[in-house]
């Protein structure tokens, strides 16, 4: 008679590396005891997003943003429509337009262009500067010329005569942003990479036969994901306020689309001395979202990066 | 340091010349020029009408010819004639630049007194309620965008003080009080934000050196406590900060423009998004090029201040 194999295995940890999502449970609440502040703002960007979805689909709007009622012209927050069948609860503009329809409309569109700009501009831009920082030579020397002297200028100038002369438009305004923002990510993911590629785990893997793209992939671009989450959220605060600016400079969206850089710029202004909430509303979401998606940033870097852990 | 400041300025010359290229053939690769901008507005004009006209402004030659005659101009001092304006480009660059400079310099300076103190104190007493009080400000300063902030500044300062933003622009020595009223809101909406930007690069930068082993030093061989922060811990954490300064000053001459917009200042920005929708080229090509020279010297400037504030630094 064999005896029973033993039982008890030795040697193997009874300890699971936490994975998946509980892993990122455990991250998402060590950061709200943490960065309380910076928390509560990154709800306020869920938020915005759930907003801009409700608006996306309709769900959230309560009438058209673009429907005018003549009988409804500028009436205060909280007021019925003449016939009594619609409740516009932050009042309409000058048009009839329902105004908390139109904010939220607002933040649909601010949140598409911000979103959009960021994700063309960050892929395109990082891409260029990892490969910028990794093979060096001509090609980097070349390109670093050219992010020069764009950056020579600023932002705003450029893109203004850009759109201007391209005709005013929500598309031209976004693909001028977004080919505009490249030169950021472009140096700071170099500056990166510069550093990373110099470590011994890089030489490690070249020794090891892996080819560039492998290495530049799965090598350095894993350990510059830091700085670049970190911009992402810099360069969704800084497109919503150029997108309003050249909203308001009426080179951006034009009427009637519901941008808060136009309902600031056209009834705002107009109105602003006998319905400030014209322009106080829309005003007020612009910088209320680039608050919170900036507190949110600064608290995700103080997270992410080393030196700034325990302050 | 003769030989850097030679080297440096040559330089310049291929900046220069790839930017006056680039400045230039972006406005032809766009559709329309002055004349079908004015088209749009007065129709009616024949053909041949048109034709000569664009003969006059040199517009019906090929590309690089015009681009040469533009630059062979520039290199004798005569930067062409503005199609809109129906002036030379100098003469409207010379009248709206010392306003811009004059907003610029004001707006700066207000960044500066309100940025150093705060910003100091933020590193100083990390994490008080001083410190979460000057970020959260900052953070605000920096999210509240330029339009928004004139706006409640002309909303507010109609209700609350009967004051209305000077429609005309004011002349500094015949009316001084009106020269004012017009310039100081519009650089202090200016300077807030750049006030707020400097703040958290202070802050950070300070964060950094006070923590440095030659402020221990300092500490150690008995020196007052404000010598400390501001000899040694404070002119270690200029360098980030001269180099913002640098950069806000081109943006400031050239990027006021939604304020210049807002409240009727009548700078080289408005002249700039005046001329843009006009198709005025020699106006927009040359505003932009002498933005560009400015930043190219404002950086070798700040290149230089970097010697000054950190005598470690040598150039040769």
């Amino acid at each position: 008679m064999t005896s029973a194999a033993p039982t008890v295995e030795v040697g193997k940890s009874t300890y699971h590396e936490p994975t998946g999502f509980s892993k990122t449970m455990g991250g998402i609440k060590h950061f709200a005891r943490k960065r309380t502040f910076g928390f509560i703002a990154g709800l306020f960007c869920v938020f915005i997003v759930l907003v801009a979805i409700g608006a996306a689909t309709g769900i959230l709007t309560p009438y058209d943003p673009t429907a005018v009622h003549g009988a409804d012209r500028l009436l205060p927050v909280g007021s019925y429509s003449v016939d009594g069948t619609r409740l516009y609860l932050l009042g309409t503009d000058e048009f009839g337009r329902d105004v908390f329809s139109r904010l939220m409309k607002g933040a649909q569109l601010s949140l598409y262009f911000s979103i959009g700009v960021t994700v063309f501009s960050m892929s395109i831009g990082s891409t260029l500067g990892l490969m910028s920082a990794y093979f060096g030579g001509k090609f980097d020397l070349i390109l670093q010329r050219v992010v020069d002297a764009v950056q020579t200028l600023p932002l705003l100038v450029l893109a203004v005569a850009l759109v201007a002369i391209l005709g005013a438009g929500i598309w031209k305004g976004f693909w001028v942003l977004a080919v505009l923002s490249i030169p950021r990510p472009l140096r700071v993911i170099r500056g990166s990479v510069l550093s990373v590629r110099e470590e011994l785990y890089i030489l490690s893997a070249q020794s090891l036969g892996a080819t560039n793209n492998r290495v530049m992939f799965r090598h350095v671009l894993p350990n510059v994901m830091a700085p670049m989450i970190v911009l992402v959220s810099y360069a969704v605060a800084i497109t919503v306020v150029t997108e309003a600016s050249l909203s308001f400079l009426g080179v951006g969206a034009q009427p009637p689309t519901p941008s808060w850089g136009v309902m600031l710029t056209g009834s705002g202004q107009a109105y602003f001395q006998t319905n400030p909430r014209l322009a106080l509303l829309p005003g007020f979401a612009i910088s209320s979202m680039v608050f919170a998606v900036n507190m949110f940033g600064d608290a995700l870097r103080d997270e992410l990066d080393p030196r700034m852990r325990g302050t | 340091m003769q030989r850097y400041l030679i080297r440096r300025l040559i330089f310049m010359v291929p900046t220069l010349i790839v930017m006056s290229m680039f400045t230039f053939g972006l406005l032809r690769l766009m559709p329309g020029d002055f004349i079908t901008a004015q088209m749009a507005e007065a129709r009616g004009a024949d053909q041949a009408q048109i034709e000569r006209w664009r003969r006059e402004l040199g517009l019906d030659r090929p590309a690089y010819i015009q681009y040469f005659r533009w630059t062979g101009g520039l290199i004798k001092g005569d930067w062409g004639q503005s199609y809109w304006q129906n002036e030379p480009v100098l003469k409207v660059i010379r009248r709206t630049l010392p306003t811009s400079l004059e907003l610029g310099s004001i707006s700066i300076l207000i960044g500066v007194m309100i940025s150093v103190p705060v910003g100091v104190l933020s590193a100083v007493k990390q994490n008080t309620w001083m410190d979460y009080l000057g970020r959260s400000i900052s953070i605000l300063g920096i999210s509240i965008p330029n339009f928004f902030l004139a706006t409640l500044v002309i909303i507010y300062g109609a209700r609350w003080f009967g004051w209305f933003p000077p429609q005309t622009p004011q002349k500094l020595f015949e009316d001084p009080i009106g020269h004012a009223q017009q310039f100081l809101p519009a650089a202090f909406i200016l300077g807030a934000a750049l006030s707020a930007q400097n703040m958290r690069l202070i802050r950070t930068t300070m964060l950094e050196t006070i923590r440095a082993d030659y402020v221990r030093t300092a500490r150690a061989k008995g020196l007052k406590e404000s010598a400390v922060i501001f000899k040694h811990a404070f002119r270690n954490a200029l360098i980030p900060v001269v180099t913002l300064l640098g950069f806000q000053i081109t943006i400031t001459i050239g990027g006021s423009v939604v304020v210049e917009r807002a409240l009727s200042v009548n700078g080289m920005g408005r002249a700039f998004i005046d001329a843009v929708p006009q198709r005025d080229f020699p106006l927009v090509q040359g505003i932009l090029l002498l933005l560009v020279g400015v930043t190219l010297l404002i950086n070798l400037l700040v290149d230089l201040s970097y010697s000054y504030l950190d005598p470690r630094i040598r150039y040769g």
